[in-house]
């Protein structure tokens, strides 16, 4: 399916990792440092990249900018520091995602999925598909035939719960707030709705968000509402 | 590379024009440099210019009216307004012609006189003999010597005065009452004199006189009267030191001409009679050829010559020729030519020096004339005619001025009826001419005469140039700043009237003494004036283009003393309005101190102001009045004062306030504040300063501890790392075993609560030392709290806990969405995790004022055996036994991240009620 390659100076996490992905069928190469990844990276054909940022010899960070001067593999940060700036500067020397440490491996292995699919989908055969099929990011929603697939996989939805979905789909980016997402859905003044609408996001959420309690999907903009993460 | 090129090029050019604009201004500061200094110098020429022809044309008024009285040749107009009065007083001269025939006629009737004892009245009031004490003296010493009959010295000139009248009048014999005149005449009195002449004189001031006619005329049966005073030769001294009017002595000069006796009128010019304080007038009368000298020393008199017949025009004397008729040798006429008190005093000088006087021989009368008495007067040799000389003016002038004179006194001689043409002709021919050397002084004035036309055309050419470069130099000058000057300008200006006032002086001095030394003193006298002149002109004009140049820069009021202390005044009047203001304010909150400041200062006025009012009736009240003016002025001074430092201490007050509130970098104000208070002040802003630098120490003390926290955080997270994933592993394989699957379990719960402790612990820290980015906006409060509260539906159902929302409509928050979602998911997690189940949960959100304020209300499952603020203190909880899921984080955080955002949070404990009430900043 592809090789990974996971990068970080504790051996037990590095071998905990491979472990999972193995069990999930990907090939998985293996360094302990830097200047490591960048040789193997070389010498081996790598899918994605697993990264963590402190590390000795050559740090994350540096290790990411120099991968990226020739190539755009996928890379995930896989790191212990948790904080805003950390994030941010990991994204921005041009890592794809970003993993606190302590994961959960099954958000781990989602997220490798997502980024691997993208990236096939991007870089190899655009998928042909027809105009009453939304996509993002894995996720798909076929108007047709009323089905939501996640990475292929059928998720079970209510009416409702595939309507804003379907919102959401279509206007992806823009932040719709709960009195708004009522109206479109119940086509009805959004008068006493309380946290209907909230309740049934966070249905939805849970089916299919890896991690509900930070969704990669819909997300909540807090005191505004909630909009589809481009 | 052309292009380049091209733009080199015109930088090059654009340096070059600026090089020469550069050198184009510096030229123009030189150009202008020399400009001003040539404007200034052409102005100081003009000054002169204006200053000379002042002078001429002042100096020209001067000899245009001396020279219209004695050298310059009288207009026609003048000459017939002359020959008019002639007409008009001819009657008095008739008189005097009538009288002086009676006279003469008389004379030989009354020739036994001459052999009389001498009897001499004299002037015994003369004013030149302050005290009788001295008049005493004089007279006991001349007693002896004059041989005297009988004296009369009395102090009282009144009384003295009477006796002679009564004497007078009762016809009694006249002692002879001698006073000394005056040292000049003094010298000249001496008894041969009388005894020579063995006459009678009766000398009387013109007062006494007056009285005597009076009497004569009053009496009905006078002969016997008049043939007492007939007895005498009366000498009346007209002029003395009385503020006797001209028309006055006229009067009297009609009575003298009636009245009996021989009257020898005796005026007194000499030097002691100025101008100004003379009875006559310059110009009122002319005497000549009179002194005490002459008088006594010669046996033959000539007398006095006056100008009568107009007091007011001086005119009059140019053509008069007085006969003096008043004596029994009436015979001789003198003929004068009459010349101005210019000439007479040249005249007297001459005397006094006894240098080429004029010659007298052409006064005295041959004593042959007076023997014989009605000979006809002989001119020859008997007039004179005094002209300037002739290098003074030229030739023609004089010759015409003396041609006038003759022709003047010819006509006035031929009004004399006893004289026949050829008998003028003939004195006039034998007229005499003297020629008079004007002083230097006079010199520079016929000078200014001779150029007088030029003179006044420099004046005007010198007024509108002056003028001209005056407004150029006042346009061309440039600004100035006040730094440079240090002086203030009434010290300038002091200094500059000084100056002037003391140039002034050594001018006046220069025209007016110098000449003693001749023409070169005042040469030298007058190029030291204008080198004085050059200096005090520079300064002037520097001084006045200083204040232009302030003037220009509106610097000019810092510059007087006067205006700052208008400004002052203002200042303090303004301050007074403040304080009136204030004082109302303040007075309606019942302000203490400025009320006792008020009273203090109006108790010390009204004082003040009694003592004012009681000294004002005293008669030496001045000084204490100016006393209380100055007692009401330091107070008004010290009221305002009190009160500056008094609204200091308020804003001392209102800074400490401030920081005791926290705001530690605040900075009280030292502007305007009375030195003292000033000093206090700054040290309490350094107390600020203080708390600042203790309170920052703490922060980096706690961000320190933040910092440990999170590295320590990090390095738990990676060993946890594989706790957890190793769990999962062993979770993974197919455990039968249930006792070792129930330990996994286990395991896998406390890593994940690990876990969470961890990331709390991380957020905690962070929270409590601010040291978070925080991106607030406006948020729907009921938006936020149904995306909170769905979260959480389930959980509370689990636990049969019910919400009870009670939401006003739309509210909005002004906070950061992430973390007010902290905030409120804390405490919803916190009732969740504490709530007695099966109870409600009641969550209010209202206004409160400027704030929004959300209110979580639950029962607790446990008893809360503990202070409020204990439950915002990090790792308290609730339940001391620590049995429950919580690690006693979240309320720290939630009320941190709360504060963060300018918010409040609060907890209230009212026995197992819990309560949580936020209050954060309403939406913009």
């Amino acid at each position: 399916m592809g090789s990974i390659l996971v990068c970080d100076d504790d051996k037990e996490i590095v071998e905990a990792i491979s472990i999972y992905l193995t069990s999930e069928g990907y090939d998985v190469v293996k360094a302990y440092d830097g200047i490591e990844a960048i040789n193997v990276f070389k010498s081996n054909a790598i899918d994605l990249i697993l990264i963590d940022i402190m590390m000795p010899k050559l740090d994350g960070i540096r290790t990411i900018m120099k991968l990226r001067e020739e190539n755009n593999v996928p890379i995930i940060v896989l790191s212990a520091k948790s904080e805003d700036t950390d994030k941010v500067l990991g994204l921005n020397v041009g890592a794809d995602d970003y993993i606190t440490k302590p994961f959960n491996p099954l958000e781990l292995v989602a997220r490798v999925k997502s980024q691997l699919r993208r990236y096939t989908t991007f870089n190899n055969a655009p998928v042909n598909k027809s105009e009453s099929i939304l996509s993002h990011n894995g996720l798909e929603l076929n108007d047709d035939q009323k089905l939501v697939t996640l990475y292929g996989e059928e998720i079970k939805l209510t009416p409702i719960e595939y309507s804003i979905i379907k919102l959401f789909l279509e206007n992806p980016g823009i932040v719709f707030s709960s009195s708004q997402i009522y109206e479109n859905i119940w086509d009805e003044d959004a008068v006493g709705s309380d946290n209907i609408v909230a309740v049934h996001i966070r249905h939805i959420r849970e089916k299919i968000e890896v991690n509900p309690k930070e969704p990669r999907f819909i997300k909540v903009v807090w005191g505004q509402g909630y909009k589809l993460e481009i | 590379m052309s292009t380049d090129n091209i733009n080199k090029q015109t930088d090059n050019n654009e340096n070059v024009i600026a090089n020469e604009k550069n050198e184009n201004s510096n030229d123009k500061k030189i150009n202008n440099f020399t400009y001003l200094l040539t404007l200034k110098i052409l102005l100081f020429l003009a000054a002169v210019l204006m200053v000379i022809g002042l002078i001429g044309t002042v100096g020209l008024t001067a000899v245009n009216t001396h020279v219209d009285r004695d050298y310059k040749y009288c207009p026609v107009t003048k000459k017939e307004k002359k020959l008019n009065n002639y007409k008009e007083s001819s009657f008095f001269l008739n008189d005097i012609n009538n009288y002086c025939r009676s006279v003469v006629s008389n004379y030989k009737t009354n020739a036994d006189l001459f052999n009389d004892d001498v009897t001499i009245l004299t002037k015994y009031s003369y004013s030149n003999i302050d005290s009788s004490k001295d008049a005493t003296k004089v007279f006991s010493t001349n007693n002896e010597d004059y041989n005297l009959d009988k004296i009369y010295a009395e102090s009282e000139n009144t009384s003295l005065r009477a006796d002679i009248n009564s004497k007078l009048l009762d016809g009694g014999d006249f002692d002879i009452f001698y006073h000394e005149l005056d040292s000049f005449y003094n010298s000249k009195f001496d008894s041969t004199v009388f005894n020579k002449l063995g006459r009678s004189y009766l000398y009387l001031e013109k007062w006494e006189y007056d009285n005597i006619l009076n009497n004569l005329i009053s009496q009905d049966n006078n002969e016997g009267f008049k043939r007492e005073l007939e007895k005498f030769d009366i000498y009346v001294d007209l002029l003395n030191e009385d503020n006797t009017k001209s028309y006055y002595n006229y009067d009297s000069m009609r009575g003298i001409i009636v009245s009996p006796g021989n009257v020898v009128i005796i005026i007194d010019i000499n030097n002691n009679y100025s101008e100004n304080n003379s009875s006559f007038v310059e110009g009122d009368a002319v005497v000549f050829d009179y002194s005490y000298d002459d008088f006594f020393n010669r046996t033959q008199k000539c007398y006095i010559p006056v100008e009568l017949l107009d007091s007011s025009s001086y005119d009059k004397l140019n053509a008069s020729i007085i006969t003096t008729p008043f004596a029994r040798n009436m015979a001789t006429i003198a003929c004068f030519s009459i010349l101005g008190s210019e000439n007479y005093r040249a005249m007297n000088n001459e005397y006094y020096d006894n240098s080429n006087l004029i010659n007298r021989t052409e006064y005295k009368i041959d004593e042959s004339v007076v023997a014989t008495g009605n000979e006809k007067i002989d001119f020859t040799s008997n007039a004179v005619i005094y002209y300037p000389s002739e290098d003074r003016f030229d030739a023609k002038t004089i010759k015409t001025y003396k041609n006038d004179r003759l022709r003047e006194i010819k006509d006035a001689m031929l009004s004399l009826p006893d004289y026949s043409e050829d008998e003028v002709k003939e004195a006039y021919s034998n007229f005499v001419s003297i020629t008079l050397e004007p002083s230097f002084e006079n010199e520079t004035v016929f000078l200014m005469y001779k150029y007088g036309d030029i003179c006044l055309v420099m004046l005007f050419a010198g007024v509108v140039l002056f003028l001209i470069l005056f407004v150029a130099i006042t346009v061309l000058e440039k600004r100035k700043s006040l730094k440079t000057d240090r002086w203030f300008g009434e010290f300038k200006l002091f200094l500059l009237i000084s100056l002037i006032t003391i140039m002034l002086l050594i001018g006046k001095e220069c025209v007016t003494k110098l000449y003693l030394f001749g023409k070169n003193g005042y040469i030298a006298a007058f190029s030291a004036f204008i080198i004085c002149a050059i200096i005090v002109f520079s300064s002037c004009l520097a001084c006045y283009l200083g204040f232009v140049r302030l003037a220009k820069n509106g610097e000019i009021f810092n510059y007087f003393i006067i205006s700052r202390l208008f400004i002052f005044i203002k200042n303090m009047c303004r301050e007074g309005h403040l304080l009136a203001k204030d004082l109302s304010k303040n007075l309606a909150l019942g302000s203490k101190t400025l009320l006792l400041i008020a009273a203090y200062g109006f108790i010390n006025c009204f004082i003040a102001l009694l003592a004012g009012v009681i000294s004002f009736d005293n008669s030496d009240g001045f000084p204490i009045f100016l006393a209380f003016i100055i007692l009401l002025i330091f107070n008004i001074a010290f009221l305002l004062y009190k009160w500056k430092e008094k609204r200091s201490y308020d804003r001392i007050s209102e800074g400490i306030d401030r920081i005791l509130d926290g705001e530690l970098d605040y900075k009280i104000d030292t502007k305007d504040m009375p030195e003292t208070v000033m000093v206090l002040t700054e040290k309490i802003n350094r107390i600020g300063e203080g708390l600042d630098n203790a309170v920052a120490a703490s922060i980096k003390d706690e961000r320190m501890k933040a910092e440990l926290i999170t590295n320590v955080s990090h390095d738990i997270k990676t060993p946890l790392t594989s706790i957890i994933n190793y769990v999962d592993l062993i979770k993974r394989e197919k455990i039968t075993d249930e006792p070792v699957k129930g330990y996994v379990d286990v395991l896998d719960q406390k890593s994940q609560r690990l876990k969470q402790l961890i990331e709390d612990l991380l957020e905690a820290s962070k929270a409590s030392t601010g040291n978070i980015e925080l991106n607030p906006t406006t948020l729907n409060l009921h938006e936020l709290i149904s995306q909170i509260s769905a979260e959480y539906e389930d959980k509370f159902s689990e636990k049969q806990l019910n919400l009870v929302a009670n939401e006003e409509e739309g509210l909005t928050v002004y906070a950061d969405g992430r973390r007010v979602y902290r905030v409120i998911d804390n405490i919803f997690q916190n009732a969740y995790k504490y709530a007695m189940p099966n109870s409600r949960i009641y969550l209010d959100t209202k206004m409160a004022g400027e704030n929004v304020s959300i209110c979580l209300k639950n029962i607790s499952e446990a008893e809360l055996n503990i202070d409020a603020d204990e439950l915002l203190e990090r790792f308290t909880r609730g339940d001391s036994s620590r049995n429950t899921e919580g690690n006693g984080l979240g309320l720290s955080i939630a009320s941190n991240l709360t504060k963060l955002q300018n918010g409040d949070f609060r907890i209230d404990l009212d026995g197992d009620l819990f309560k949580v009430t936020i209050t954060l900043p309403k939406g913009r």
